[in-house]
């Protein structure tokens, strides 16, 4: 099931900046089928090169027998770095964060086509790894261009202007180190044309270059969507400031907190 | 921080990054925040870290090296090593970043050329080793501690880190029933730690394959599907990759020509302390002979002056060749440097080397009783290094001479510079003179080292005269490993806070003036000097003499004692070193506590 065909998109656009809301509706699926339709992605993510843990994990999870101790344990170094076990649980904060890359990344990967995404980084390992958030490379019709994207969620009593302020600070201060670690790493991807162009990001991005651009994602609550949000977007990066380079994002679920409570219920069941 | 922070460079660097700061802003910060190291403060990093992480990006690009070339990617680097050692020295970091911000500053040193920087900055941040790090454990870690360790030529940690890995591997392995870790999440990480353990048993034993199969890891690693969002065991990779051509050719068994017995190599490799890759002008003179000249490990370099800068290598480098030549000719060394406790500490170094390869070395006897060559060596045993002052070498030319020659089939002069020297540059080159005027015609070797040859023109004359083919090997290099700043450490009398004592008795009158410490800072040849000043440190006490005039007083502080806050001051950036001439002085520094840091 498609992860996009259960949120609905709204597009909106400032001066300097646009930004959508990815809002999920119960009514195309209900949020249990949500968190265990991205439950099982990030474990397919997490077993790569160990498929027969996944195949005994989503055998477990859809009501199989119980797993041998051997294999309870190789699932669990696959799961507890970032969801804890049951009876010891991760931090919430960090479980919150690491769902809410996958969210994005997820929905970014499904909808690559249609967007002209050719690249997009995949979220680390474990949530406290550090790095940039994310790097997505599309091409459009003036050719490649980038967007460094700063990945947020927001739970609680916390607003949303407040995390995307966070967010905006972060870029600024991490953008450097982020895409010259991108630019080591990525211009290795074997497909000549993308390594050429992240060769590049550095120099595009402090000459503020056409294609260069910068994004921020909060995954948060219903109620907590504002109706007017990154409206600093354009101060806080004047070099970038334009509708197309300067991109907001905000997805909801009804409660973003329960719902990761429900992902990670997901994955332990498949213990 | 001289080189640093030289304009020309800091262009270089920049470039036509877009937004970054001014070349005069970037050296301004740049000595702005040495100099609150110095004075043991914390400096603001933020905007320069920022530079740093840029100018590592563009450092690290392969499109920027194939549009800027070569130059402009070493000063990126050299900038950015600077700028990241600061950063390194400013904040409390987690060990993670701090692992990540010495990785860089490492990478940055050795692909800038400034080779003994890269370790340098692993023994301060991590002077018992990047700790432990595994699966279990810290595996955000795992890539970067093998990383800065094998970077650093901590081959130790690198063995045991490793060994430790492989057996978490073989456990975990057979509990998760897989064959191996390379398509896992885990894959990067661990290719990178094993590449790290193969690319140091390269570096120890020179075997090609591990090398070769350390590229494949690294390779892996970087393009590895199932780990690529372990984006940092991933750039570690790529960094090594980028690295290995540096790393290879820097090795010991790579860049000594190939008829160097791998006898001398492992010589260097497997004593303390293991030499395994050689600074940049080590290398350049050992390759030579790739240009068609003669090396200096021929037969043919029989005449050789080298010079590079203190700290450049150039003692590395007299061992190397005695090293060969003990091995190849069978014949001793002469090896002659200035003083007596020069030749204690060449012998220290040179004899963990020379044992290795079955041979001896001896250091300059005490003088006093005049001896005979037989008293000094004992002829029936095998090739030696022999290790003496411009006087002792004098003394056995004098008495016999023909058995110098007999016995010693290589003479390496240090310092030859002294031949200028006033007082014993005579003897010195006299002695020179007539080694080489009687082994014109022989296979004997004569090696000139030194630190400051300004007038290398008139030694290559010198030595070409006499000479059968005139062909003379000369190698000057100005590279130099540490940074420099230079300071001055002076007192300064403060004369408004002066208290008078009137005459007492026969106590004559007196004025107390408080000395503070002044710390005088060039950062850049053309830059301004600053000033840190200390609270006081001493006191300069005039006394009035019978003709009415002021006079020091022999109960002021004396000056040595007042070196202590700068000493101890600099002690908390490494090592310092004092030289004082009484032993009273030396005896005081010791001593000497905690004072005042410059403020």
């Amino acid at each position: 099931m498609p992860l996009t065909d259960s949120f609905v998109i709204t597009e909106r656009s400032g001066r300097t900046y646009t930004w959508s809301t990815q809002l999920h509706s119960v009514a195309e699926s209900p949020i249990g089928d949500l968190a265990h339709e991205l439950a099982d992605r990030i474990m397919a993510i997490r077993c790569r090169g160990a498929l027969q843990h996944l195949a005994s994990w989503r055998a477990r999870a859809a009501g199989g027998p119980a797993h041998t101790p051997a294999i309870t344990s190789a699932l669990e170094a696959f799961i507890e770095p970032v969801f804890g076990m049951p009876g010891a649980p991760r931090l919430p904060d960090h479980v919150e964060g690491f769902v809410a890359q996958h969210l994005w990344y997820e929905l970014t990967s499904e909808s690559a086509a249609n967007d002209g995404i050719v690249f997009v980084t995949v979220p680390a390992f474990h949530v406290t790894a550090p790095g940039g958030d994310a790097l997505v490379i599309q091409r459009l019709a003036e050719g490649l261009s980038f967007r460094l994207w700063e990945l947020k969620k927001c739970t609680g009593n916390s607003k949303v202007s407040g995390t995307v302020s966070n967010a905006f600070s972060q870029i600024e201060a991490n953008a450097a180190k982020y895409l010259a670690q991108y630019t080591a790493t990525e211009q290795w991807t074997q497909v000549p044309e993308i390594a050429s162009f992240i060769g590049t990001i550095i120099e595009q991005w402090l000459a503020a270059a056409p294609t260069a651009s910068a994004g921020v994602a909060v995954n948060t609550s219903l109620a907590l969507v504002p109706r007017r949000c990154f409206t600093n977007f354009g101060r806080r990066f004047p070099r970038f400031a334009n509708p197309i380079r300067l991109r907001g994002l905000v997805t909801a679920v009804d409660d973003f907190a329960q719902f990761v409570v429900a992902v990670q219920g997901a994955v332990w069941t498949g213990l | 921080m001289d080189r640093a922070l030289d304009p020309d460079l800091l262009r270089e660097a920049i470039g036509n990054l877009g937004s970054l700061p001014s070349v005069e802003d970037l050296a301004t910060a740049l000595a702005d925040a040495e100099i609150e190291l110095l004075a043991g403060r914390k400096p603001s990093t933020e905007r320069l870290l920022e530079t740093g992480w840029f100018l590592f990006g563009a450092g690290s690009s392969h499109a920027a090296l194939e549009q800027y070339g070569l130059p402009r990617q070493r000063a990126a680097f050299r900038v950015a090593a600077h700028i990241f050692d600061i950063a390194l020295q400013r904040s409390l970091m987690d060990d993670h970043d701090r692992l990540e911000l010495c990785f860089a500053a490492q990478l940055a040193a050795l692909r800038s050329e400034i080779n003994p920087n890269a370790t340098a900055v692993y023994r301060r941040e991590f002077p018992r080793g990047p700790g432990n790090v595994g699966l279990a454990s810290r595996v955000n870690d795992l890539a970067l501690a093998l990383g800065v360790a094998l970077l650093a030529t901590d081959i130790r940690y690198v063995f045991d880190a490793t060994e430790q890995l492989q057996n978490e591997l073989t456990t975990l392995s057979r509990s998760w029933a897989i064959q191996g870790f390379a398509d896992t999440v885990f894959g990067a990480a661990v290719d990178v730690a094993l590449a790290c353990r193969d690319l140091s048993l390269f570096l120890i034993r020179g075997e090609a394959s591990r090398l070769e199969r350390g590229e494949q890891r690294l390779r892996r690693a970087v393009q590895s599907e199932a780990s690529r969002g372990d984006i940092v065991s991933r750039w570690v990779a790529a960094q090594l990759l980028d690295f290995l051509d540096g790393l290879r050719s820097a090795s010991i068994w790579t860049a000594l020509p190939p008829d160097v017995p791998v006898s001398v190599r492992r010589a260097f490799v497997l004593t303390q302390p293991p030499i395994v890759q050689l600074w940049p002008p080590q290398v350049k003179l050992f390759g030579i002979g790739a240009n068609g000249e003669f090396d200096p490990f021929s037969q043919d370099a029989r005449r050789q002056l080298i010079s590079t800068p203190t700290s450049g290598g150039k003692t590395l480098v007299a061992q190397m060749l005695i090293a060969n030549h003990l091995i190849t000719t069978g014949t001793s060394v002469c090896y002659v440097a200035p003083t007596r406790s020069l030749c204690h500490e060449v012998r220290g170094s040179l004899d963990r080397r020379v044992r290795h390869i079955g041979s001896s070395s001896y250091a300059d006897l005490p003088g006093g009783s005049p001896l005979d060559f037989s008293d000094f060596f004992d002829v029936a045993d095998g090739p030696v290094v022999e290790v003496m002052t411009p006087e002792r070498l004098a003394h056995i030319l004098r008495t016999s001479p023909q058995e110098l020659l007999l016995r010693f089939g290589m003479f390496v002069v240090d310092e030859a510079h002294n031949v200028g020297d006033p007082a014993r540059g005579w003897t010195l080159e006299s002695s020179i003179s007539y080694i080489h005027r009687a082994t014109a015609e022989t296979n004997h070797k004569l090696v000139l080292i030194s630190a400051a040859i300004g007038n290398r023109n008139h030694f290559v004359q010198w030595l070409q005269s006499g000479e059968a083919n005139g062909k003379i090997l000369e190698f000057h290099s100005e590279w130099r490993g540490p940074r420099r700043l230079h300071c001055l450490w002076t007192t300064d009398a403060d004369f408004q806070q002066e208290v008078h004592e009137p005459a007492h008795e026969t106590r004559r009158p007196r004025r107390r003036v408080p000395l503070r410490g002044v710390l005088s800072i060039r950062p850049t040849s053309t830059g301004r000097v600053r000033h840190l000043s200390t609270a006081q440190i001493g006191e300069l006490i005039l006394r009035r003499n019978k003709e009415g005039r002021w006079i020091k007083d022999g109960e002021s502080t004396p000056f040595y004692r007042m070196i202590i806050p700068i000493v101890q001051l600099l002690m908390d950036q490494g090592p310092v070193l004092v030289i004082e001439v009484t032993r009273t002085e030396h005896r005081s520094i010791r001593t000497g506590t905690r004072g005042t840091a410059p403020t």
